[in-house]
């Protein structure tokens, strides 16, 4: 494999194991797991949230 | 110093607007009551140690609702350090029944009068001095929306706590003093001197929620209860509507003497315009007509020409737009991101810098697949920049009591409404907001149906059938609105009728606000927090959908697994082509189009990732939509029609569905509502398919049969007689009392 195409794919993976990586994260914290602007906006954030108070 | 100040008021008085204002929060500000369901902590801005506590809005210390339940608890159980109650100026008399409540529970009051100019602009006039002195306590002049008075309110609220000095209450008439005396002094001795009052009140009006928690002996009970007993006997009424006459009297000696209205008969202009907007028979198309101009301007008119700039300009070739497009003098020189992207992946020559899988996996899979959902990046803007500001004058409020009117025909209160309202942007908060209601049983109906609106997600999948195969008209999008509606009404009716679901709607009882202009920092805020995250979602989920795509449909099994390079069926054709069958009958039987509907669980907006994808990796640009037409639907406007139905109602995407299982907390409930919306889209499809197939044919098929007998199901279910109405059995138990046959 030329480096060229190392690199980037190097790149390529990362963002996607980055992607995974977070999507996982936030959603064990209850986090941005719908489309509704983030939850500090959310007038039900406190309902995924709860724990935290 | 740590205080903790509590806004109180009635639903929709501008509480959240004032917590913004104090805490610098992002709070969602809706003008509709019953936005804040939960209570929410935040710092105030300028001062050190001080919390702000913005809590869902209440009629009286008498819950109901389990918002209204939510902010009892935190006022009787968690004792703020200062209660800021919120009271809109246009209505203060209803306010104030909460006022003369607040006072009793022993905390400080601070009063501000919110909506001022609202009352200066109607001519009307409140003597805040008079005011003061008749309820005594601090009383503040307020506009949250136009950010006056807030700072005046805030030190006003930090002093009381720094006193911690209570409000005196106003007393009731003799005998109900003497009873309260009593129950004091047998029930609550014990407790500190200034919250007794507010238990003494609530023992009085037999509140059950109070007694509970007091735990009172038998005895006590029995002994209170005599001393209650002769007031009620003195007063001629209940206990509960003495202590509610009796503050509305002293209200309105209050108001009597400090509230000058300017012409008691003169209707508002929000009067006027509800006179036509909610009027029993324009309402309803009014609603349609507007919700068709807000399609028509976001995916019409504005939208037209954003998509052909996103799709065919910035993933496309600006070089390549029409000369006609407007502005394209000026972007006729402008670089795309696949040009981009060339600029650094290909050599001189034209070929790729780096190995040619690795080229078709960018500018196929993730060029294409994450390019198509940002190329509606403009008209999901434009969408809920239109959807924000009818929200924020209030004209949604509106709509809400206009479906009240229809919901409430086969057995929903208009409450549901409002879920349906939020979901609008995203089914998981609309799923969540459903707990406002109070019967179980219509609380699960609306879990189940508020995923029939079509979400931010859905509306890239309208905008892409649209344009594939309609040549991008907004009646497409208009009626996937509809159909969503329609969906929620005949779910309605068709559950209603089942012993599940049977059981009278719960009163629904929502006061209009007035209409205001729109508040740009609202609409901006609205729109920009659901814009953004439909960004971020393509950035993210979908270029993860859109590698996994691009992986399955570049490698093969037969013959071990391999990178494709001639004409076989890659691993992502095969599972296709299992599925499709299923979604045959419905006309979109290709397996492009199942694998997208089955990724659409992921994000529902991966449904045009996947046909980027697909399209790119298909040698046709993602931005042209003719493979979507031709290959994926066969030219078929009916088959496109039905995939986009069957994705509408279908399951929702996994959040949501994770949001149906919290909100039904039985797996049980979580199956039967994802069951439920398959087979309801379905059905419809089917129905859809096959008799537009037949008229259009003429040809008789086991497919047209099928919805034949599909549709005499669901006719019959809608129409048949209700066994389980409250009315019909009470007419039965009296023809059995009376011995009627």
């Amino acid at each position: 494999m030329d480096w060229p195409t190392l690199i980037v794919a190097l790149i390529v993976a990362v963002l996607f194991a980055l992607v995974i990586f977070f999507h996982f994260r936030n959603k064990k914290k209850g986090k941005h797991s719908c489309s509704c602007g983030g939850c500090s906006g959310c007038a039900m954030s406190d309902v995924c949230h709860a724990k935290k108070d | 110093m740590n205080i903790r100040i509590a806004l109180t008021g009635n639903p929709n008085c501008g509480k959240t607007t004032l917590f913004n204002a104090l805490t610098g929060s992002n709070q969602f500000v809706g003008n509709w009551p019953g936005v804040t369901v939960e209570k929410k902590e935040g710092k105030m801005k300028k001062y050190d140690g001080i919390s702000v506590v913005d809590l869902p809005g209440i009629y009286s210390l008498s819950p109901y609702t389990p918002e209204e339940v939510v902010a009892r608890n935190f006022l009787i159980g968690e004792r703020p350090d200062v209660i800021l109650n919120i009271v809109d100026g246009t209505s203060l008399e209803r306010n104030l029944y909460l006022t003369t409540q607040l006072m009793e529970i022993g905390i400080p009051v601070v009063i501000a009068i919110n909506m001022m100019d609202i009352v200066r602009k109607n001519g009307d006039k409140i003597d805040i001095e008079t005011l003061e002195k008749k309820i005594g306590c601090r009383v503040v002049e307020i506009s949250a929306l136009k950010g006056t008075g807030i700072d005046e309110a805030a030190e006003a609220a930090i002093a009381a706590a720094q006193k911690k000095k209570s409000v005196p209450t106003h007393s009731f008439s003799g005998a109900v003093e003497h009873a309260l005396a009593h129950i004091e002094e047998a029930a609550i001795h014990d407790m500190p001197a200034d919250q007794q009052r507010w238990f003494a009140v609530k023992i009085f009006e037999r509140d059950e929620k109070a007694l509970e928690q007091l735990g009172l002996s038998q005895e006590i009970i029995s002994h209170i209860e005599t001393d209650i007993k002769a007031a009620e006997a003195e007063l001629d009424d209940d206990s509960e509507s003495i202590i509610a006459n009796e503050r509305y009297m002293y209200i309105t000696g209050i108001t009597t003497q400090c509230y000058k209205k300017k012409n008691l008969s003169r209707q508002s202009l929000s009067d006027k315009i509800d006179k036509i907007v909610t009027n029993r028979f324009l309402a309803f198309p009014i609603f349609v007509f507007v919700m068709m101009m807000v399609y028509v301007l976001s995916i019409g008119t504005v939208g037209d020409w954003t998509v052909v700039f996103m799709n065919e300009g910035l993933f496309g070739s600006f070089k390549d737009l029409d000369p006609g497009f407007f502005g394209y003098s000026l972007f006729s020189n402008w670089m795309s991101v696949p040009e981009l992207l060339d600029k650094v992946l290909l050599s001189a020559d034209g070929t790729p810098v780096i190995a040619e899988w690795l080229y078709s996996l960018i500018q196929d899979g993730v060029v294409g697949g994450v390019g198509a959902v940002l190329g509606f990046v403009p008209q999901i803007f434009v969408l809920f920049l239109l959807l924000s500001i009818l929200e924020d004058i209030g004209y949604m409020s509106r709509v809400a009591f206009i479906m009240d009117r229809l919901f409430r025909k086969f057995g929903l209160s208009g409450k549901s409404f409002i879920p349906m309202l939020i979901a609008s942007g995203c089914g998981v908060p609309g799923i969540m907001a459903s707990r406002t209601i109070e019967q179980e049983r219509d609380r699960r109906i609306t879990v189940m149906t508020t995923g029939f609106i079509p979400c931010s997600a859905k509306m890239p999948v309208v905008g892409m059938i649209a344009a594939a195969l309609f040549g991008g008209s907004p009646l497409i999008a208009t009626s996937a609105y509809f159909l969503g509606i329609g969906a929620v009404v005949i779910s309605g009716i068709i559950l209603k009728k089942t012993k599940l679901f049977a059981g009278k709607p719960a009163p629904f009882v929502m006061e209009l606000p007035a209409y205001h202009a729109p508040l740009p920092s609202n609409i901006w805020r609205a729109t920009w927090e659901r814009g953004w995250s439909f960004v971020k979602r393509a950035g993210t989920v979908i270029f993860a959908a859109s590698v996994i795509i691009w992986i399955l449909n570049s490698l093969s099994f037969s013959g071990g697994l391999h990178y494709i390079t001639g004409d076989e069926k890659s691993i992502l054709n095969v599972i296709g082509e299992v599925i499709a069958v299923i979604f045959a009958p419905l006309g979109f039987g290709s397996w492009q189009a199942a694998v997208a509907t089955i990724l659409g669980l992921v994000a529902k907006e991966e449904i045009v990732g996947v046909f980027g994808s697909l399209s790119s990796m298909a040698g046709v640009d993602e931005t042209n939509y003719s493979f979507i037409a031709s290959v994926i639907f066969g030219g078929s406007k009916l088959s496109a029609y039905s995939f986009l139905i069957f994705n509408l109602l279908c399951a929702p995407c996994f959040a949501a569905m994770g949001a149906i299982r919290r909100e039904m907390n039985s797996a049980k409930w979580t199956v039967g509502a994802i069951g439920y919306m398959c087979a309801f889209a379905y059905a419809v499809s089917l129905i859809v398919y096959q008799f537009g197939a037949f008229f259009t044919t003429l040809h008789f098929t086991v497919g047209t049969a099928a919805a034949v007998i599909v549709l005499a199901f669901m006719l019959f279910m809608l129409l048949r007689k209700n066994r389980y109405s409250r009315n019909k059995r009470r007419k039965k138990q009296m023809k059995k009392s009376t011995g009627e046959k």
